[in-house]
């Protein structure tokens, strides 16, 4: 949090105008899991074979400077030298956060040691039914909750990510939650997903809209005990607050990989720069953002506006004292026809009971897509 | 004359959005084909499989198209970069010193392997409710090596 709290400051200071928080650093496509609906690793066999060195991956932290480094992939576990890679992060004093599927992490855990700097963040979309389906393989959920309890055991920091796409069962995601709390885990991401091109299934997307209906129903009364590990401003954004009406800040989450620089996002794909100075001066960020590209439209995920949330958080006292009321007082949103009804304030009357809908599933590589069709 | 496409009758012209639809593995361009060659780059450039590369001097190569820049109004000079599939570095290749190109890899993020999928789930969770013997339909990655 001081941490975040100082980077933003000290930009905010010297008015720079785009600045990263969260490298998102890919140092390899390979995945050990296939998930169907995944559109992260579609390459020929012959590059995702292929790793960044560690010496790639320091030189891209280190001319980014963001703070936090989180390592997604593929599958960052099955890189042959990771343990060197988040070393070397540490002795930077990065706080790094390894996204894994946890299948290998009872197996590696030998090759790390607990520090604060080090949180391992593992995908975990749902209870065993959603997420064994969501992945594509029976047991994988069993698997990663003995993987869980193993690092909260050995002293790691431990906090799961879980991408939600349209017809989620509201109720599913708030035992889910429970269950995880229970567990102990530092704290939970949650993202509605983003469907990739390359991902096999094209049939139907996540909308606002629905977005916003759907984490309404999952957030507006928290239960005592969940705990976030993200921006309470970011949540209020999800579930419709009129005040939180983000603009995308793509710069917010460089993405580096294989390929050098992506460009503008973590989620799309419209080229790499050589260096980082090239990504932040040669982009034109004004063509993207959900109101201005096709590309963008039902976009809201945390890599385009969780930085949004944080900027808003340290960069004024009014973003500071609604970041603390929400903190400790409970998200508000802005109600809308489709949850007529609901107290617009956390802690209310319950979950509101919106439409059934017809409910169809897809997965994605660490994200459950539960599709919808009204 | 058109750009080669097996699975196609009439791929239509390079760079056209008809075309942009056909581009798929086998299609292939050549300088005397209809369209740009920068419209094939863009379409390489999204396409998830290994491209064929003809230079107008020396060997051909193939490998993966992971990035391009296309010079505007302003000059500059218009590159492919390629990543072999034989491994080594990647190669960056100007626009100028290319004759033809084709898609001659497996495009990977093809296919209806998600629907395949989806059915095969709902078969084994009927057959599970009527107690029937079910097969394993776990998804693997393929083999690399
Ligand atoms: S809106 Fe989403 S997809 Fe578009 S640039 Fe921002 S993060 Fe990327």
């Amino acid at each position: 949090m001081w941490a975040v709290a100082s980077h933003v400051l000290k930009n905010k200071l010297t008015r720079k105008k785009r600045y990263p928080l969260v490298l998102m650093l890919e140092p390899l496509f390979r995945c050990n899991l296939a998930c169907a609906g995944c559109g992260k690793i579609q390459y020929p066999g012959h590059i995702l074979k292929q790793e960044l060195t560690p010496e790639q991956c320091f030189s891209a932290v280190d001319e980014c400077g963001a703070p936090i480094v989180s390592i997604p992939g593929g599958e960052p576990l099955m890189h042959s030298n990771i343990e060197t890679i988040v070393e070397g992060l540490v002795a930077r004093k990065k706080y790094v956060y390894l996204c894994t599927n946890a299948i290998v992490l009872k197996e590696k855990i030998d090759l790390f040691r607990p520090t604060k700097y080090l949180t391992f963040s593992v995908h975990m979309d749902g209870l065993e039914e959603e997420h064994d389906f969501a992945v594509c393989r029976e047991g994988v959920y069993e698997d990663a909750l003995e993987a869980i309890k193993l690092a909260l055991d050995r002293g790691f920091r431990v906090t799961t990510n879980t991408t939600l796409f349209e017809g989620a069962e509201p109720g599913r995601v708030r035992e889910f939650f429970d269950e995880m709390t229970e567990l102990g885990v530092e704290g939970m991401m949650v993202s509605p997903g983003y469907s990739y091109s390359k991902a096999p299934d094209q049939g139907s997307f996540l909308h606002r809209d629905r977005t916003r209906g759907l984490f309404r129903r999952i957030l507006s009364a928290p239960r005592k005990g969940w705990r976030f590990n993200q921006s309470p401003l970011f949540l209020e954004f999800l579930m419709g607050n009129e005040g939180r009406d983000y603009h995308c800040t793509p710069w917010g989450n460089p993405t580096y990989n294989l390929f050098g620089w992506q460009k503008p996002c973590y989620l799309l794909q419209e080229g790499y720069a050589e260096t980082f100075d090239e990504l932040m001066e040669a982009t034109d960020w004004e063509q993207y953002g959900h109101e201005r590209n096709d590309k963008c439209r039902d976009c809201m995920v945390h890599s385009g506006y969780e930085a949004t949330a944080v900027d808003q958080t340290f960069g004024s006292l009014r973003g500071f004292l609604a970041t603390v009321r929400a903190t400790f007082l409970g998200y508000r949103w802005t109600e809308d026809r489709e949850d007529e009804g609901s107290s617009g304030e956390a802690g209310g009357a319950g979950i509101v009971e919106l439409p059934a809908v017809e409910r169809t599933q897809v997965a994605t590589c660490g994200s459950v897509r539960t599709e919808t069709k009204a | 004359m058109q750009g080669d496409h097996p699975e196609s009758e009439a791929p239509g012209e390079a760079g056209s959005d008809d075309a942009r639809k056909d581009y798929g593995q086998g299609f292939s361009w050549n300088e005397d084909d209809a369209g740009s060659l920068e419209d094939v780059v863009e379409a390489a450039f999204d396409y998830r499989g290994d491209v064929t590369i003809l230079p107008r001097d020396g060997e051909s190569l193939v490998g993966y198209l992971a990035n391009r820049s296309i010079a505007g109004a302003a000059g500059g000079e218009s590159w492919i970069e390629v990543f072999p599939s034989a491994g080594g570095p990647s190669r960056r290749i100007p626009l100028k010193s290319i004759r033809g190109l084709s898609f001659s890899g497996k495009d990977v993020a093809s296919g209806k392997s998600w629907e395949t999928w989806l059915e095969k789930y709902a078969e084994r969770k009927e057959a599970l409710t009527r107690g029937e013997e079910v097969e394993n339909i776990d998804l693997f990655p393929e083999e690399l090596d």
